[in-house]
């Protein structure tokens, strides 16, 4: 009997996401496939935290999909793909928010003038990670949308700090001070809460 | 008979893409529109730089950096006579340039202030350079002073006109007579002028050697018709020779 040829490491290997973006550059449009199920759960769960109801969410996810196909050559695949594919999500979801007067059409934000000193300790937030879930789970939606944004990304996405200011086309530095006001704002919140009913 | 709606997410995008519903732009669309930017962006500084260099060419074609050298008084006349219009329109433009670099990423990881402060001293410094280190002013003033200017020319004369009495500042002042320490002198720019009676400081340095014909620039209080001069300064330098 012969033996069959054992199959090197590398073709059992799961592409990167890049790689499967150059494939669907190059017309493999199956291998966007493959990218949608890796993001789908993802931006769904993303969706949720500014948009209520299931239906809409789940057309802006394929909306964002749609507009990521259509721009998916102006991707540079030496980047990383998951804050590209998050920021066209979020770009998506912003402007349903806008068309539903819940987001400000124009404001300033001072944040962006200055900069601000961040240091980014992947420690604390390891430490920190289920307490601030369990407050995002429960005060969020009181959050004005620009601190909601940096909460989900940085807790429930697990995204570096780059990675955001990238999502939010910001300066790293913004990104480190909404965090910190809207962890602040978090706990004001559970406080408050705290005090009127007890530990219910 | 018709095909049923896939239910899945990605069916349906895949359905979309197989049926040509929806198609990827070409690479050269995303290359042409960062070129496109881009070429508006350097017009949109080019400008900046050019309005820059004409807050510059105000000030200098006026003789208003003389003001400086009176001290608080001069300073605040400076204040007075700045280009401000000019200068706001520049400030319009520089921010229209920032919100473009924006749109790249070096652009938006750079804190709004700072990448305005860094574009705004860039741009001002080049429209320094380009008025007081070259002679392309210069070469359009002269053409201001034809009897039938151009284009160029009649824009360019916009940048200077006689200062009018009541204002304190006698600013090009052709000398044309002397009496003691009172002089006669015109405020003149392309064929207007404006008549001044001037008394000078007795102590002044200069008023010894002034001469009919020379150009002074004066700062000063204005009572009854007359300019009684704070101190007479070197006349504004005009156009730098060829």
């Amino acid at each position: 009997m012969e033996d069959s040829p054992i199959p090197s490491p590398s073709s059992f290997a799961v592409p990167s996401d890049e790689t499967l973006v150059s494939r669907v550059q190059a017309g493999e449009s199956d291998a966007f496939g493959a990218l949608i199920e890796r993001y789908e759960g993802k931006l769904l769960r993303y969706g949720r935290k500014f948009v209520s109801d299931q239906e809409d969410i789940r057309d802006l996810v394929q909306d964002a999909f749609i507009r990521a196909y259509q721009n998916i050559q102006s991707f540079d695949t030496s980047l990383r793909f998951s804050p590209w594919m998050y920021r066209i999500a979020h770009n998506v979801f912003v402007n349903r928010l806008k068309q539903q007067k819940r987001f400000p059409l124009t404001y300033i934000d001072f944040d962006l003038f200055v900069s601000h000193p961040v240091y980014e300790d992947p420690t604390e937030r390891e430490r920190e990670q289920e307490e601030m879930r369990v407050l995002i789970e429960q005060f969020l939606q009181e959050l004005s949308p620009k601190y909601r944004e940096v909460l989900v990304l940085n807790y429930l996405e697990n995204m570096a700090y780059k990675d955001i200011a990238d999502v939010l086309s910001v300066p790293i530095g913004t990104v480190g001070i909404r965090l910190r006001r809207a962890k602040e704002a978090l706990k004001a919140r559970y406080i408050k809460h705290h005090e009127r009913y007890g530990n219910t | 008979m018709e095909t049923p709606k896939p239910t899945n997410l990605k069916d349906a995008v895949l359905a979309k893409i197989q049926s040509h519903d929806i198609s990827m732009r070409p690479r050269i669309f995303y290359t042409l529109r960062l070129v496109g930017l881009f070429i508006l962006s350097v017009a949109v500084l080019l400008l900046s730089i050019l309005i820059a260099n004409y807050v510059s060419f105000s000030i200098r074609i006026n003789g208003h950096d003389a003001l400086l050298s009176y001290g608080p008084q001069g300073f605040l006349a400076f204040l007075h006579f700045f280009p401000w219009p000019i200068l706001v329109l520049d400030v319009f433009f520089i921010a229209v340039l920032q919100h473009m670099v924006r749109k790249f990423s070096f652009g938006y990881r750079k804190p709004v202030l700072y990448l305005f402060g860094i574009l705004f001293l860039v741009i001002i410094a080049a429209g320094l350079v380009l008025d007081r280190e070259t002679r392309v002013n210069d070469s359009f003033y002269e053409g201001a002073g034809r009897a039938h200017p151009s284009f160029v020319g009649m824009f360019y004369r916009r940048f200077h006109a006689p200062h009018r009495p009541g204002s304190g500042v006698c600013a090009n002042c052709t000398i044309i007579t002397i009496k003691g320490n009172v002089l006669t002198a015109e405020d003149r720019a392309f064929g207007t002028s404006t008549s001044r009676t001037i008394v000078v400081p007795e102590n002044d340095p200069l008023l010894p050697s002034l001469k009919i014909g020379d150009i002074i620039f004066v700062l000063g209080r204005e009572a009854s018709g007359t300019l009684y001069a704070f101190g007479l300064r070197q006349g504004p330098p005009g156009p730098r020779p060829k």
